[in-house]
């Protein structure tokens, strides 16, 4: 596939050449916007040179997973970016290739879930939600995204911890972000979770509160607790990642390593990070493949226990 | 080609189809696999709703056919070579565009196409396809960053260096 | 009257030469993306982000709009000539479009929808402009229960497009629902209908089966036809200027389109098809000929054509107050909103006022230089239909298989095209007619969605839908419309009777 580099500034000391970014997903999403973002950056900082993104989209970025496995197998020039999100629909989807058939490179960003009410709900403190699911666990409805997707997880997780039965919880899955806001916004539902960036301008203009966060610990200036600080010991990153064709090279996977390690620390990629809010979460290729395989192990525990997947 | 007895059959074909996409949709639905996830009403109840109206509306069909209320009356002619060539031209363009690329398969559709109705300048048509498809490849690819495939052989004719074999 | 000052203030930013060369851009842009099946405003705006980065905000949102509004205007034109709707808004469009376009009055339905598609969006801009606040705290107090009752006031058109036969028409809106069917089920996760196919967990998406259906169908019955038939398509018969009598049709469809449009565009869940369908439906029933329904009537064109364009003004409503994304542009638009580092949200108004009125001054802008563009170029369109019939349908074909891969460059979509259209082939041999399967297609899985939402939430309770009180509104409308007609038809035989005693 031919794509036309929409950036293809030419730096003299490029050490990749002709690097392809893959997003399983149409332009314009997450997935799409970390690989527009790197292309840029990269291309800055002078690690590499015509960089082309191109977009797979489908089934939680399962069929650009399929087609990267088959179609790159052991190039050293192709990347495919992925996240949380992917890993839940490779569970729920049954897909036939999952992320042990590729190789993970390195975590970069993500966002934390928040749960909100909105502002007028009688419930004031995660304790409150809490006793309200304990007292009765279909009288609270969670509006969120997909089924089996990052905020489905969460709930999943949220009402095992405090000792709810996970089949028991009253979720209501919304197909965009702008959808389930609306419900919250709304009063349709009891509670809903999404990222923490897409609840916040909600709650600075006092319309939504927000009531836990499932980072471990506080975020610099903001004012919400941690699940944690609540005894409620659950923590969820909705990350995102770089992969590399299953049966690279280690010498291939190494430049590609140094390389994204130096973006990274680049000013062009810090200054992304900043204007867009989104957090460095980057962890190197070793430290990401443990990360993975817990995560992994964690989401499928989840599926299991909420009733999605057997 | 056809006439009212074989529009009288293709009628009861359609009307025969219809039952049968039910009952397909009727037995999917009942090999589903559903958790036990909380749902008040789970992924069935639809489909097997459209189900049951399918079966209805074929049997009602099926009844109309039988009693011959066929909408042109007296049936009507259908040009077989032509309905290939059009039905063949697009197979042929599903085939390609990812071999041959967007050019070549955008080229033998429209050639097909033109076929279709008749058109007998081979030539010219074959060079106004391919003008058609190179215009909106140039335009999509580099006016928009889209991808319309390249093709696999016609990359392979503009590398312009062997790449490093991997 | 602050109102007025701030968009006054947007004017003097809208009106720069610059901004305005923008606006004129993304004009253009955008309406030859909507022209395109498979390649919308959405897409568009995302391809065009990192190149615009650069751009200094206030530009590129001028700009973006002007695609957006242009796509909208853009997409009408291949439904009513080629009968290929370039967006799912302008998929009625074609039904009666296309007949118009047939017949020669191709100019007068290019004109009523570019003159309605400027009627209904300069209106909708006003409320945008004065009532976006209003709007969206309506539009939030639509939940499950209200937009199933909606749907299925939505769905009460299908008695508008279902034919001569009954069944034929069921069939073919249960063949839409049955489509409708295929893909992962958002509420479980749960695999239906896929076959075992990867791609098809996504569904299938509405614009390639109305393209195949309407298009490619329509390709291989015109084919089939060809060596027997010769039905004269006529670019131009007669006039290519509305007639006195056309405007008369028109601009109560263009009023009423309007008034059906914003506000549902304004709904989270509302979307761009549903007030076409609704406009359809109220239009045929309003009319005092509606038996040249799905023939040609000029009102089929004006309402519908309104209706998208008032609904693409709504959809900046909750986008513009709220932050809220509800459409799949308004979410690109917010990510270019974060692109540039700026708040979205309730705040914006305040925190970028400059951008926010320079935008929707934009909106009036572009919608004037939509027009401009336009209907001059109405008469100049209509003679694509004196390309040779060979050459004009391979052309079609070369579009509706470029629009149909880009989706998703997937080869799987063509392989769907080619199966739809074959479908429609063999609807449109054997006279059934094809606009219900799409109806079907569109509402059957929102519908699905909603109710079961709403029971979800209800805990199980059927009440629900009857409690609420515009739940229960919109129902007694969807009884209203199917009853009235049979009960008036049944009084005027009745009268008849009477009258022969």
């Amino acid at each position: 596939m031919l794509v036309a580099g929409l950036l293809a500034a030419t730096p003299v000391s490029a050490e990749l050449r002709g690097l392809e970014i893959i997003a399983p997903a149409n332009p314009g999403g997450g997935w799409d916007q970390t690989a527009r973002a790197m292309q840029a950056a990269l291309q800055d900082a002078g690690l590499a040179s015509g960089v082309q993104v191109s977009n797979i989209p489908g089934a939680g970025g399962t069929i650009g997973l399929a087609q990267f496995v088959t179609s790159k197998k052991r190039s050293g020039d192709a990347i495919l970016v992925g996240g949380l999100v992917m890993v839940g629909a490779i569970l729920t989807n049954n897909a036939p290739v999952t992320l042990d058939d590729v190789t993970p490179l390195a975590r970069l960003t993500g966002e934390y879930q928040l749960i909100v009410v909105p502002a007028e709900s009688p419930i004031q403190s995660m304790a409150d939600l809490v006793a309200k699911l304990k007292e009765d666990p279909g009288a609270v409805s969670w509006a969120g995204g997909s089924a089996g997707g990052t905020d489905h997880i969460l709930a999943g997780l949220v009402a095992k911890a405090v000792g709810v039965d996970p089949t028991k919880i009253n979720y209501i899955a919304h197909s965009g972000g702008g959808e389930a806001l609306a419900a919250i916004l709304g009063g349709h539902v009891t509670a809903g979770i999404s990222g923490y960036q897409e609840f916040a301008p909600q709650i600075a203009a006092g319309k939504l509160r927000g009531l836990a966060l499932s980072s471990e610990e506080r975020l610099a200036g903001v004012d919400i607790p941690t699940l944690r600080e609540q005894g409620i010991d659950v923590t969820l990153v909705n990350w995102r990642g770089l992969f590399a064709p299953p049966q690279i090279r280690d010498a291939d996977k190494a430049t590609l390593s140094e390389a994204i390690a130096k973006m990274v620390e680049s000013p062009a990629w810090q200054d992304t990070l900043k204007t867009r809010d989104w957090l460095n979460l980057y962890l190197p290729a070793d430290a990401f493949a443990a990360f993975l395989a817990e995560d992994q192990a964690k989401v499928a525990q989840t599926l299991k226990d909420i009733g999605l997947v057997q | 080609m056809t006439t009212g007895r074989r529009l009288r059959l293709g009628e009861t074909l359609f009307a025969a189809g219809i039952i049968a996409l039910g009952l397909f949709i009727t037995v999917e639905t009942a090999r589903m696999t559903v958790g036990p996830a909380h749902a008040m009403v789970g992924p069935r109840l639809f489909p097997i709703l459209v189900a049951i109206g399918l079966v209805l509306v074929g049997f009602a069909l099926l009844r109309e056919a039988v009693r011959g209320a066929i909408a042109p009356e007296g049936g009507m002619e259908l040009d077989g070579r032509a309905i290939a060539l059009v039905a063949g031209g697009l197979i042929l363009q599903v085939l390609l565009i990812e071999r041959a690329g967007w050019m070549i398969g955008a080229t033998v559709l429209f050639v097909c196409a033109t076929a279709g109705f008749g058109s007998r300048r081979l030539a010219v048509d074959a060079a106004l396809g391919l003008g058609l498809g190179a215009l909106a490849f140039v335009s999509f690819n580099y006016g928009l960053g889209l991808e319309l495939p390249t093709g696999e052989i016609v990359e392979w004719l503009l590398a312009p260096a062997p790449r490093e074999a991997p | 009257m602050e109102t007025l000052a701030a968009l006054a203030s947007g004017f003097a930013v809208a009106l720069t030469p610059l901004n305005l060369l923008f606006c004129l851009l993304g004009v253009t842009v955008g309406t030859a993306v909507g022209v395109l099946p498979g390649i919308g405003p959405a897409l568009t705006v995302a391809l065009l982000l990192p190149i615009t980065y650069n751009l200094e905000p206030t530009a590129a949102f001028i700009m973006f709009a002007g695609i957006y509004y242009g796509a909208m205007y853009g997409g009408s034109t291949t439904s009513i000539l080629l009968n290929t709707p370039g967006e799912s808004g302008s998929i009625v469009t074609a039904i009666d479009g296309n007949m118009m376009a047939r017949k020669g009055r191709g100019a007068q339905a290019l004109a009523t929808a570019a003159i309605g598609s400027f009627v209904a969006g300069s209106i909708a801009t006003v409320g945008l402009t004065f009532a976006a606040p209003l709007m969206v705290d309506l539009a939030l107090l639509f939940g499950p229960a209200e937009y199933f009752a909606l749907m299925v006031v939505a769905l009460v058109t299908v008695t508008a497009v279902l034919g001569d036969s009954l069944p034929r028409g069921l069939a073919s809106l249960f063949i839409g629902l049955a489509l409708g069917l295929v893909g992962i089920d958002l509420q479980t996760g749960q695999a239906r209908f896929t076959l075992g196919v990867r791609e098809l967990l996504d569904g299938i998406d509405i614009v390639i089966v109305a393209v195949g259906l309407f298009a490619v169908g329509e390709t291989l019955y015109a084919a089939a036809r060809f060596r027997f038939e010769t039905e004269e398509i006529y670019a131009i018969k007669g006039s290519v200027w509305m007639s006195a009598q056309d405007w008369a049709r028109s601009w109560k469809p263009w009023l009423r389109g309007t008034a059906l449009g914003f506000p549902i565009g304004a709904l989270p869940a509302g979307g761009s098809e549903i007030p076409t369908f609704l406009s359809y439906l109220v239009e045929k029933r309003l009319s005092p000929h509606p038996e040249e329904f799905g023939k040609g009537a000029i009102e089929a064109v004006a309402g519908p054509e309104a209706a998208n364009n008032a609904a693409a003004a709504g959809v900046l409503a909750p986008l513009l107050a709220l932050g809220l994304p509800t459409s799949a542009t308004a979410a690109i638009m917010l990510a270019a909103f974060q692109q540039y580092g700026l708040q979205p949200g309730p705040l914006l108004f305040d925190s970028d006022p400059e951008l926010v009125w320079g935008l929707i001054a934009s909106l009036y802008v572009g919608n004037v230089l939509l027009l401009v563009l336009n209907l001059p170029l109405a008469p100049v369109w209509v003679k694509v239909l004196k390309i040779p019939r060979p050459w004009l349908y391979g052309g079609i074909l070369l579009f509706a298989t470029m629009g149909a891969y880009t989706l998703n460059n997937n080869v799987v979509d063509l392989v769907i095209l080619w199966v739809i259209g074959l479908l429609g082939f063999v609807m449109r041999m054997l006279g059934v007619p094809v606009a219900p399967c799409v109806v079907g297609l569109i509402l059957g899985p929102l519908a699905e969605q909603q109710l079961r939402r709403a029971l979800a939430i209800s805990q199980g309770d059927p009440t629900v839908f009857f409690t609420h009180p515009i739940s229960l509104l919109l129902l007694t409308i969807a009884a209203l419309l199917v009853i009235a007609p049979v009960v008036l038809r049944r009084r005027r035989k009745l009268g008849a009777a009477d009258g022969a005693k």
